[in-house]
């Protein structure tokens, strides 16, 4: 207890340098833990926007990159499916249900998805959570449009304002269905997922501010005005991806076989999790990198605490001594330079914690709109907590070798003070 | 009655291959007495009072402090032993930086149980015990209770400092106070007034003083003088062994005093025992020079 005192005093009294070692090591641990929660909140967002689907369907491509622009709006389709394909498919013995995805026009930047009333039934995200109407209600007419959450409080829409979508990702005059307007007629709760940034059109409304546009641009003299487009059939001839339930997971591999081996058309369907941890595999290793820099980070605001902790050993072999010669065992001393290190890493993970935190309510809203990630302030979650105990020990250790140095100093030198 | 020191057949080395610092084959020393122990940098005063503070150990021989072997004792047990009965004086730089004057003095009581129990025997309190030997040392100090735990002791001039470490030293009356040269950063007027000082304090306290110093002019204040490069036959360490061992028993005729005050005198140890009293200048027999190794 008397040497714990000590340490807390004698570190008081060299606070500028114990400061400055403390920074070094509550930055250093602020970045080792941020990475580390972006990088579970991350994984938790990812796996938490798709749950209740059995298979994702597609064009040929690669697992990954069918699930990254059907489910996460990440990059674009290479093909489409032909209606008729999926027709077949939905009506394949074991499938439960299925929803059809349009994607490749957008709003001021926000994804624009064209699917079917069944989206709003079937789409869950989290634990089975389905999607709930904040405002409105789901798209009934053909020029109706339900808005993701973010969407609505980014552009500041309410239900009856009309909005104008733009072919592709652009957003240039020549490439907007100006002629076909669009009405807002429901707002989702906010899910933490994609959806939010989705404006949710009918698959008829799609195909609609699409007629005359088969050459990718309107045609001159070809405009079919909005009543008139209406009134004409609207169904699809593709769609970008499709998802499907089943009424047996048992069923699962035996329908994605099926549809793999689809003769009228090369598709691809595939497991939500198994692309998932497909994807981590990929992601893994940029993570891991990220967190071996962090951790060498780390490693140097720890070197920064023993070189400062072994040059003040050089300065205070008198007041060893005199800790020595009203009783202090070697054991003690051993204990006060090694407890100072361990004082310097626990304040350090406190002090790298607060500013973590404070980051995280800083950035909050930022990472929210520009990623769509949600961060959880919550308390440290397992994994951190196994970090930050590898953390304290590391200070532990780093502590050991000045403190072993002054074990030996107070031995060898005894009461007499070479200096 | 026992002497507070006897040592006998001691044989002590830095590195277990190298050579003799120290080699004493007797000596002892009374309870009360305020020994002055003189000799020239390397003389090994150094390690006689590690030994003594049971700091270092001898490879061989024996030390019997307070009737204790210390030669026996655990390092733990001999750290505790010093806590509890040893105060013990540096040079210079005797404090502890980042610790107030009052907690400098006090800081025997952290480490020791005894020591706090007799503080509190003196004092009603730690704090009291310490304002009590401050004003005792004559520090002129502001001893207001919060500026004095307050002032940090880089403040304080070195005459000041050394009456603090000496308070420290003293505090919760050890029975030993080893003082290693602490006046020979003060001049001849100050060095004198501590001195007194110290050898009140001792008296009132009953503690025993061993003072190290090469400062030949102070020798008269003390009870007896130990010449260590007599009393060391390993001073020219590093010599043959041999030629070490031959060399004459360093010895001192005694001159007796009054057998109530000299409880101890011992015909192997130079003793030269006075009334430990008085802070003045005692008969002190000069010991027999032993001629310097070749």
């Amino acid at each position: 207890m008397a040497i714990l005192r000590l340490a807390l005093y004698s570190l008081l009294n060299r606070r500028f340098t114990a400061l400055l070692t403390l920074f070094s090591i509550a930055l250093s641990v602020a970045l080792l833990l941020g990475v580390e929660r972006i990088r579970g909140e991350a994984r938790t967002s990812f796996a938490n926007t798709l749950s209740g689907t059995d298979l994702i369907v597609g064009a040929r491509t690669g697992p990954v990159p069918l699930m990254l622009y059907s489910v996460f709006r990440i990059g674009n389709a290479t093909n489409n499916i032909s209606w008729q394909s999926y027709q077949e498919i939905a009506a394949m013995p074991r499938v439960a249900w299925t929803v059809p995805l349009s994607l490749g026009d957008s709003h001021r930047g926000f994804p624009v998805l064209g699917t079917s009333r069944a989206y709003f039934d079937h789409y869950r995200y989290g634990r089975d959570k389905p999607l709930r109407l904040a405002k409105g209600a789901r798209f009934a007419d053909l020029y109706d449009a339900v808005l993701g959450a973010e969407v609505a409080a980014q552009l500041g829409y309410r239900l009856g304002d009309a909005i104008i979508l733009a072919h592709g990702a652009s957003d240039v005059s020549f490439a907007r269905h100006d002629d076909k307007p669009f009405r807002v007629v429901g707002i989702l709760e906010r899910t933490g997922t994609p959806v939010d940034r989705s404006v949710h059109v009918s698959l008829e409304a799609i195909e609609a501010i699409h007629l005359g546009w088969e050459g990718g641009a309107p045609m001159r003299g070809r405009e079919i005005d909005a009543e008139r487009a209406g009134r004409m059939d609207l169904t699809p001839k593709a769609i970008t991806a499709a998802l499907i339930g089943l009424d047996s997971r048992i069923a699962t591999f035996a329908v994605q076989r099926a549809i793999n081996e689809y003769p009228q058309e090369p598709l691809l369907a595939v497991i939500p999790g198994v692309a998932l941890s497909q994807l981590w595999s990929l992601i893994g290793l940029a993570e891991n990198a990220l967190l071996v820099i962090s951790a060498c980070v780390l490693l140097v605001g720890l070197i920064g605490m023993l070189t400062s902790l072994l040059i003040g050993l050089e300065g205070r072999r008198r007041e060893l001594a005199i800790l020595r010669s009203v009783g202090a065992r070697p054991a003690q001393l051993f204990g006060l330079i090694t407890g100072e290190a361990l004082l310097l890493t626990l304040l350090g993970i406190l002090l790298g914690g607060l500013i973590l935190t404070a980051l995280f309510r800083l950035g909050q809203p930022l990472l929210e709109a520009q990623l769509g990630l949600h961060l959880g302030l919550g308390t440290p979650q397992p994994r951190e907590w196994l970090l930050l105990s590898a953390l304290l020990a590391t200070g532990f250790l780093v502590g050991l070798i000045p403190g072993w140095r002054a074990y030996r100093m107070s031995l060898s030198n005894g009461l007499s003070l070479r200096l | 009655m026992n002497p507070i020191i006897a040592l006998s057949e001691l044989r002590f080395r830095w590195r277990a291959q190298g050579p003799e610092t120290l080699r004493i084959d007797a000596l002892e020393v009374a309870a009360g007495e305020r020994l002055f122990v003189e000799g020239p940098s390397g003389s090994g005063k150094s390690t006689l009072l590690g030994l003594l503070a049971g700091v270092n150990q001898p490879q061989q021989g024996r030390i019997q402090v307070l009737g204790e072997r210390l030669d026996q004792l655990s390092p733990t047990a001999r750290d505790r032993f010093r806590a509890d009965h040893i105060g013990y004086l540096f040079q210079l730089f005797n404090l502890i930086p980042y610790l107030g004057i009052l907690d400098n003095v006090t800081l025997p009581a952290r480490f020791s149980r005894h020591r706090r129990a007799r503080a509190l025997a003196r004092s009603p309190s730690l704090v009291a015990e310490a304002k009590r030997l401050l004003t005792h040392l004559d520090l002129d100090l502001d001893l207001d209770q919060r500026a004095l735990a307050r002032q940090a002791v880089s403040e304080l001039s070195i005459g000041q400092q050394q009456r603090v470490a000496a308070a420290r030293a003293l505090f919760g009356s050890p029975a030993l106070l080893i003082a290693d040269e602490p006046t020979s950063s003060l001049d001849a007027d100050r060095r004198r007034a501590f001195l007194e000082l110290l050898f009140a304090e001792c008296a009132e306290t009953g503690s025993t003083l061993i003072f190290v110093s090469h400062d030949a002019s102070l020798e008269g204040l003390f009870d007896r003088t130990l010449r260590l490069p007599e009393l060391n036959q390993a001073t020219d360490r590093g010599g043959p062994a041999a030629r070490l061992r031959a060399a004459p028993v360093a010895q001192a005729q005694a001159a007796q005093a009054p057998a109530d005050q000299a409880p101890a005198a011992q015909a192997t140890a130079a003793q030269a025992q006075a009334p430990r009293a008085s802070a003045a200048l005692t008969a002190t027999q000069p010991l027999d020079r032993q001629p310097p190794a070749p």
